[in-house]
């Protein structure tokens, strides 16, 4: 193996069946980056599309990118690649994963796992170093993830970190995840994929490094980051609230950037309030105080359970706020908690039209509610899909009953603890969500999948158009809107084309939702990428070419970053604090990372070049999907086809009127012509072109797609 | 009292740094944040730290003082080295030169001004020249000094209703620097509808009512409510009006900036854009 930066050189391959474990040199990858872009040629090299995704031979594929482990800001993540069960055409998907253990993986010295087979009863991977074996896992087989994790770590030892699936994973319910017990989990039904390999977790020690081309400059580039561009949570660049040195704050009060004088962490264990202060955007000994998430996603009463801000590894923006919810130890449900975005957000959804009580604080129901709700689905494994399980549930729980009861039956409906709900008592929505990670009951069906659900009710095609508030489906595919037509306008539709999950893209997101005025952030966006490109909050324009590219770069971007593998939340660095700086920041930044980590010299337009090879080769393996499963491989038709009520809410407005999100039938029309003209795809199809797929180096692929009939 | 109030939150700041040291770490750090890769931006960080270092200074008197009058008996750490026996250094094999002693600068007395300010502002405050007046001898000659000196061009001022302010851009922001003079001026409705309309002119956003609640404002909720009904009697504030968004917050926003249907519209929170 040649010496070799940033990349750890080896991969590791692991047979569930034969229990064989073997290496393999990683370089031939090297190409694709690693991570996503590593595991989508392994996938479409070794386990083609026309595999089940059960099947003995399906692939899940752990990959860790260059830059993980290397020191380089924001950079924690793993990424997993495997086949979706639950989204339409059952094709490629991935979850993603912050945390510690992806470093780990790469200390270990491997830049990713590729997992095949099934084994005949419940194990454990365990990687220390090059001593990598399979572990007999039956003893916490049915367990849930905090008792499976704690278990591992006591077989292990507590310099690992351990990962495991819940019973949603076991049972094979396509909502589930893989989880850390600190709140970092992959979801899009990874616990699926290792449940029927009877893959239970995965414990890693790595005592090696990550070697690195160019440290000096590592350090210089880190520096310069902290002391000039990175903001608070999603790289918002203003804070929540007026600080003496910023020019701007959220009006709202309201964005990622909220720790700010007289926010705490009121809940410390020694009783001591630590107090957010400010936070001057060059003063790095302060970046941590920055994202007081809790307080983000609850409002100020959050400060009262707050014991400290988490997050993962090599990141200064502490994402994951660890809470103690007191309250909940009257139901004797657990009181510990870390977590950060979805989780805990709509688990007030299990009480439709209840007024929720306090439970110790002044407006702290919702709060206690949706952590109850996150412990729950975290120990479980059972994943979220964006909201998806909490608008499907809503709308189940939200019917009559003599509706619900033509869905469930009356035995079940009745089963149902509904005094529970009522009261507004946590355990009801922990009942619930332990019936659906056991698959208990015909209502578990909402955590196959919205599709399935939809299947198993007999609900027709337009059940996903309607805007009552409970659906979130941009397309027909199972997968919900992920920052899309709401945060960004005819951009946010397009890139929520491109996958078979919700997008995880936050590349405007990051902008839209900072706090910074419109004309400030509007001058840092068409700086970058052309005028035109950055439409005010509800007041949008026609689709024009800058709002076209800015799409594709968005997607080209969030694979790089889940390739590399960086967090997509704070990364690229596009805005800056610094007045100074005009808050501008600096798209080249990764680009300088990846050189410096790799000693090979990389621009961000390679970098954009690398993305977009990942995309097409996603599409690729999309159209041979559809083709198989929907018989049809005119994606434009069967995966970019728009739901009614993209359109058609706010009946009130008319598109491009000032006020609404909502789009327009002909301009998205016109919009989905010039994204696949500029990326060389069919326009009729959405299908890359032979010629495209050759002058990213896919000819395989392309006399694949050929050979199906498909182009 | 020259230091005013501490907020909760932010450094406290209990004395005054020698101001030629100071304003030679100021300027050292300046020069040191100019020559970081990429940044071409002044090291505010700078005029923090010179701040923090007055604040330990000043801490550390205090916390002698607590020591002393709790009649605790604390060993000198010179007294206790004294009591050592005289070892010798193995890995001192050349003798330090003795360093080279500066002379002494008498810095001028309106760089200490100066400071003063720039700490304030570090400490979120603007200064008031009626504050001033009864505390500085000679101040108009100092002023005049300050105005004149390169050094000292991060010093602004601000007019507010009933004094002039002055502050540092070095640590304080224009637009915080409005915020404060308005937080200073005591004037709770002219603030409400200067910072109304500043909010839907700049992002553009309704203001929420409870954003005069919280920090840097910190006003009850019934003094905000009845500056809003007062507001609402006075002719010069009829461009404000109120709305309730879509989670029943209610907001202020002025209607020379954002008409009705927009400003609601901006205010309802969508679900899902977390």
């Amino acid at each position: 193996m040649a010496e070799t930066f940033g990349w750890a050189g080896k991969l590791l391959r692991v047979d569930l069946s034969t229990g064989s474990i073997t290496t393999e040199d990683s370089a031939k990858y090297q190409e694709y980056i690693g991570g996503m872009g590593m595991a989508y040629r392994i996938m479409y090299d070794e386990a083609p599309m026309d595999l089940d995704p059960y099947d003995e031979k399906a692939l899940v594929i752990f990959g860790v990118g260059p830059l993980t482990g290397s020191g380089v800001p924001c950079s924690g993540r793993m990424n997993i690649t495997f086949r979706s069960t639950w989204s339409k055409g059952h094709s490629i998907v991935d979850a993603h994963m912050g945390g510690h253990i992806g470093p780990q993986l790469k200390y270990a010295g491997y830049d990713g796992i590729v997992v095949t087979g099934i084994s005949a009863k419940p194990v454990y991977l365990k990687i220390e170093d090059d001593k990598v074996s399979l572990e007999d896992a039956s003893a916490v087989w049915g367990k849930g993830t905090f008792e499976s994790n704690a278990w591992l770590i006591e077989q292990t030892g507590r310099e690992f970190e351990a990962a495991s699936i819940g019973p949603a994973g076991e049972n094979l319910m396509d909502y589930s995840t893989l989880n850390t017990s600190f709140g970092n989990a992959g979801g899009a039904g990874v616990g699926a994929a290792l449940g029927n390999k009877k893959l239970k977790g995965i414990v890693i020690r790595g005592t090696g490094t990550v070697k690195v081309a160019d440290p000096k400059k590592v350090l210089e580039l880190s520096s310069y980051m902290m002391g000039n561009l990175i903001g608070g949570n999603n790289n918002h660049n203003v804070p929540a609230l007026p600080q003496s040195w910023a020019e701007f704050s959220a009006v709202s009060g309201k964005n990622r950037w909220s720790g700010a004088p007289g926010r705490v962490w009121g809940h410390t264990p020694d009783g001591e309030e630590i107090d957010a202060g400010e936070q001057p955007y060059n003063d790095i000994n302060k970046i941590a105080y920055r994202c007081l998430k809790g307080v983000f996603d609850f409002g100020e009463v959050a400060s009262n359970y707050i014991i400290k801000s988490g997050g993962c590894q090599s990141c200064p923006i502490r994402c994951y706020t660890q809470y103690e919810i007191d309250p909940l130890a009257e139901y004797d449900l657990p009181i510990h908690n870390s977590n950060t975005c979805m989780p805990v957000l709509y688990g007030n959804y299990a009480y439709p039209g209840v007024e929720l009580k306090d439970f110790k604080y002044e407006g702290d129901a919702k709060m206690v509610i949706n952590l109850a709700w996150s412990h729950a689905v975290d120990d479980m494994g059972l994943w979220d899909n964006y909201g998806n399980i909490n608008r499907d549930l809503k709308w189940f729980l939200s019917l009559p009953r003599e509706e619900a009861v033509g869905y469930i039956g009356e035995e079940e409906y009745d089963s149902l603890p509904w005094d529970w709900m009522h009261d507004g008592d946590p355990r009801w929505e922990v009942e619930i969500i332990r019936r659906l990670a056991m698959g208990e009951g015909k209502l578990s069906v909402i955590a196959k999948g919205t599709l399935a659900m939809m299947e198993a009710f007999g609900l027709p095609k337009e059940w996903l158009d309607r805007a009552d508030g409970t659906n979130s489906n941009l397309m027909y595919c199972g997968f919900p809107n992920h920052h899309g037509p709401a945060e960004a306008w005819q951009t946010g539709m397009l890139y929520n084309m491109f996958y078979n999950r919700d997008c995880m893209i936050h590349e405007i997101v990051c902008e839209t939702g900072s706090g910074a005025p419109y004309e400030v952030t509007k001058k840092v966006m068409e700086d970058f990428f052309g005028e035109g490109c950055y439409d005010k909050s509800k007041a949008y324009t026609p689709i024009n070419e800058n709002k076209v590219k800015l799409a594709i770069y968005c997607a080209a971007d969030k694979n790089f970053h889940d390739s590399s593998t960086l967090c997509n939340w704070m990364w690229p660095m596009t805005q800056s604090p610094s007045k100074e700086r005009d808050y501008h920041g600096d798209l080249d930044l990764q680009a300088d990372f990846m050189t410096a980590v790799t000693g090979k010299t990389y621009t961000q337009d390679d970098l954009q070049e690398f993305g977009k090879k990942i995309l097409h080769m996603l599409r690729v393996m999309t159209a041979i999907s559809f083709k198989l499963n929907c018989d049809s491989a005119n994606l434009r038709t069967e995966h970019d086809a728009i739901t009614g009520w993209v359109f058609d809410k706010e009946p009130d407005f008319k598109p491009f009127e000032e006020g609404t999100t909502k789009l327009d039938r002909e301009d998205m029309k016109k919009a989905m012509d010039m994204m696949y003209t500029e990326l060389g795809w069919d326009v009729e199809t959405g299908i890359p072109t032979a010629e495209t797929l050759k002058a990213y180096g896919l000819e395989d692929m392309a006399k694949d797609l050929a050979d199906r009939g498909i182009i | 009292m020259l230091f005013g109030r501490r907020k909760k939150g932010f450094s406290t700041v209990a004395a005054v740094t020698d101001p030629k040291s100071a304003v030679e770490e100021l300027q050292a750090d300046e020069m040191a944040a100019k020559k970081k890769p990429k940044s071409p931006t002044f090291d505010i960080d700078s005029a923090a730290e010179a701040a923090r270092k007055a604040n330990e200074a000043g801490a550390s008197v205090e916390s002698a003082q607590e020591t002393m009058a709790a009649g605790e008996e604390k060993v000198d750490l010179f007294d206790f080295l004294a009591q050592q026996p005289d070892v010798e250094d193995q890995f001192a094999d050349i003798p330090a030169e003795p360093e080279e002693q500066e002379p002494e600068i008498q810095a001028p007395a309106h760089w200490k001004l100066a400071e003063y300010i720039r700490i304030r502002s570090a400490n979120a405050q603007v200064t008031g020249l009626i504050l001033l007046k009864s505390e500085v001898e000679g101040l108009e000659e100092l002023l005049e000094a300050m105005a004149a000196d390169e050094t000292c061009k991060d010093i602004a001022t601000r007019q507010g209703a009933k004094d002039l302010y002055y502050y540092s851009t070095a640590t304080m922001s224009d637009n915080y620097a409005m915020i404060d003079v308005l937080i200073q001026d005591d004037d709770l409705v002219s603030m409400m509808a200067q910072m109304v309309r500043f909010n839907a002119k700049t992002y553009p956003a309704a203001t929420p009512f409870f954003y005069f609640q919280r920090p840097p404002y910190n006003r009850s909720k019934a003094e905000v409510e009845q500056a809003w009904a007062a507001m609402q009697t006075m002719e010069q504030y009829q461009d404000i009006q109120e709305l309730t968004n879509n989670e029943n917050t209610r907001f202020l926003y002025s209607t020379q900036y954002l008409t009705p249907r927009y400003a609601k519209a901006i205010s309802d929170v969508d679900l899902f854009t977390d």
